[in-house]
């Protein structure tokens, strides 16, 4: 009996260890959905960007935009993710080649919020959609002392002066949070003058203060990681936030 | 013929070299080099090829395939075509077209090769400030496909595609065999030519135009790859090959064998990392093309 089970068990063992996807996450972003969906074990291959706990071990498979090719085929995924900061011709190699590959845009809430939708479907998991708006919404309520009715301004970097606007995934967030996110648009460069035309009560600068003088500024520099990443990550930057924008 | 010898056996070297590196299993070796390296060695060839074309057809030592803005072109329609959400290579192959289309143009107006290579500097110079342009306009979201682009990445293709280019760039060594004379001859000035039976004129246009074709396609497919077209042909005239079969075929295998170094050291050198190989082309190529001009001009004494 002890050897009948002991044959099942050796026969089955592949079954269990590579029954689930491997995937390659060409992007940080999309690699924090699937740990935060609870798949990290089936992520197999990671960028070279990816600095979280989870990636410690991951094969690295280069950067986002520069992947190896050969690399990514070595480790004989079954799904390849990326977004569209990934060029469409290095997705199109992994088609190519017979790799399911999906290619996302990921640049507001609701293209995070369908991310995490098809990557529960791709990878059989809990849909975590419902639980991650509500964690948000906490996060946000947190905020809203501290950015109600403020004319808000995201730089993202100083020279050139870029910003992140009302309708970036950062502007969205923060807009919800009370805040009056200007100017409209996306990301996008901006001068100085314009700058100064949008009289902002409070920058939020990724840049340091020093270019600022005369502004309200929030130096969130340190936090870069955690609120630049278009993913589940933001709760954790959201939280750094309020530590900064509250404390003051 | 010990020469030629030579440079073909360092070529397969370092075909070897590209295929085997790392002992990489047999699925990466046929699906992914085999592709990247003929493809490699065709554009490489088929660059230096017509820098050699270029420089003795417009009688200047710095002319090269995208001295009369075909790269420059090319580039900016892969961005147009981005910002309009269509895929890069189309884009870049009607622009290309259209640089050609340009100079047919100058070619019938200004019937002097230094006046054609002034108006390919100035169209490149137009269309880098159009691409700028478009940069500052394009959402950061697809800004990378065009980036991408530009910046002269090799991505393996498939091998059919692979094959096609090889094929190219033979049929393309072939016309360079056809077209020796004149290109031997231009470069002696034009009344040289014409008391030799060659057109100076005539011969100059069509030879751009002909080596202008199978640039424009390279580039729409892998984008900017610099200083292939320009160091080769002056390291062939180095090694002591100026004219003849030896000067075209040498400048057919170097620049391919450059180009497939090049990659292999964009390929492994911040491994998994790749690097665009127009960068590595032009880290080997602009020291190597200095030390060439010194040796020109005497430095040695």
């Amino acid at each position: 009996m002890i050897r009948v089970f002991l044959f099942l068990l050796l026969s089955l063992f592949p079954l269990f260890a590579f029954g689930g996807e491997r995937v390659v996450s060409l992007s940080p972003a999309l690699s924090e959905v699937i740990h935060y969906l609870g798949r990290d074990a089936e992520l197999v291959g990671v960028t070279v960007f990816c600095d979280e706990d989870f990636c410690r071990g991951k094969e690295r498979v280069g950067g986002i935009v520069n992947p190896s090719i050969e690399k990514v085929v070595s480790l004989r995924p079954t799904l390849v993710v990326c977004t569209t900061m990934t060029p469409e011709r290095l997705c199109e190699s992994f088609k190519r080649l017979g790799i399911k590959t999906e290619r996302f845009r990921l640049v507001s809430l609701n293209d995070l919020y369908g991310v995490m939708e098809t990557l529960a479907r791709e990878l059989s998991a809990t849909p975590k959609v419902s639980l991650f708006k509500r964690e948000l919404e906490e996060e946000l309520e947190g905020l809203k002392p501290c950015l109600k009715g403020k004319r808000l301004f995201i730089a993202l970097s100083v020279k050139p002066l870029y910003c992140a606007g009302r309708s970036s995934y950062l502007g969205r967030l923060l807009e919800k949070a009370g805040a009056q996110v200007f100017p409209d648009g996306s990301f996008q460069a901006v001068s100085r003058e314009f700058l100064l035309s949008l009289r902002p009560s409070l920058i939020i600068s990724f840049g340091g203060c020093s270019a600022f003088k005369g502004f309200e500024c929030v130096d969130v520099s340190p936090f870069k990681s955690d609120l630049l990443h278009p993913s589940p990550r933001l709760l954790k930057g959201l939280r750094e936030l309020r530590g900064v924008l509250c404390s003051r | 013929m010990l020469k030629v010898a030579s440079a073909l056996l360092i070529v397969l070297a370092l075909s070897f070299l590209f295929l085997f590196y790392g002992s990489p299993g047999r699925e990466v070796v046929l699906s992914v080099r085999l592709p990247e390296l003929l493809s490699t060695f065709a554009v490489g060839s088929i660059l230096s090829l017509s820098g050699a074309v270029y420089q003795n057809a417009l009688r200047n030592p710095l002319a090269e395939p995208y001295t009369l803005g075909v790269a420059s072109a090319s580039a900016l329609g892969a961005v147009v075509s981005v910002a309009l959400g269509f895929r890069p290579e189309g884009g870049a192959l009607l622009f290309s077209i259209l640089s050609l289309l340009l100079l047919l143009f100058a070619g019938r107006v200004f019937r002097s090769s230094f006046s054609i290579l002034l108006f390919g500097v100035g169209l490149n110079a137009l269309f880098s400030a159009l691409i700028l342009f478009a940069y500052a306009l394009l959402p950061s979201y697809t800004l990378t496909d065009a980036l991408y682009f530009t910046l002269g990445f090799i991505t393996p293709p498939s091998l059919k595609l692979a094959l096609f280019l090889c094929s190219i760039s033979l049929i393309w060594l072939f016309i360079a065999f056809i077209v020796r004379r004149p290109v031997e001859l231009l470069p002696l000035g034009s009344e040289m030519a014409y008391f030799s039976g060659v057109n100076s004129e005539k011969a100059t246009v069509s030879l751009l135009l002909t080596f202008t074709v199978p640039v424009a396609l390279t580039v729409s497919l892998f984008g900017i790859i610099g200083f292939v077209g320009i160091v080769i042909p002056h390291a062939v005239r180095f090694l002591g090959y100026r004219l003849g079969s030896g000067f075209i075929l040498f400048t057919f295998l170097l620049g391919g064998g450059l180009l497939v170094l090049s990659q292999l050291i964009a390929r492994q050198f911040l491994y998994p990392t790749l690097l665009p190989a127009g960068v590595i082309t032009a880290l080997l190529g602009a020291p190597a093309f200095i030390y060439l001009l010194w040796r020109y001009s005497g430095g040695r004494g």
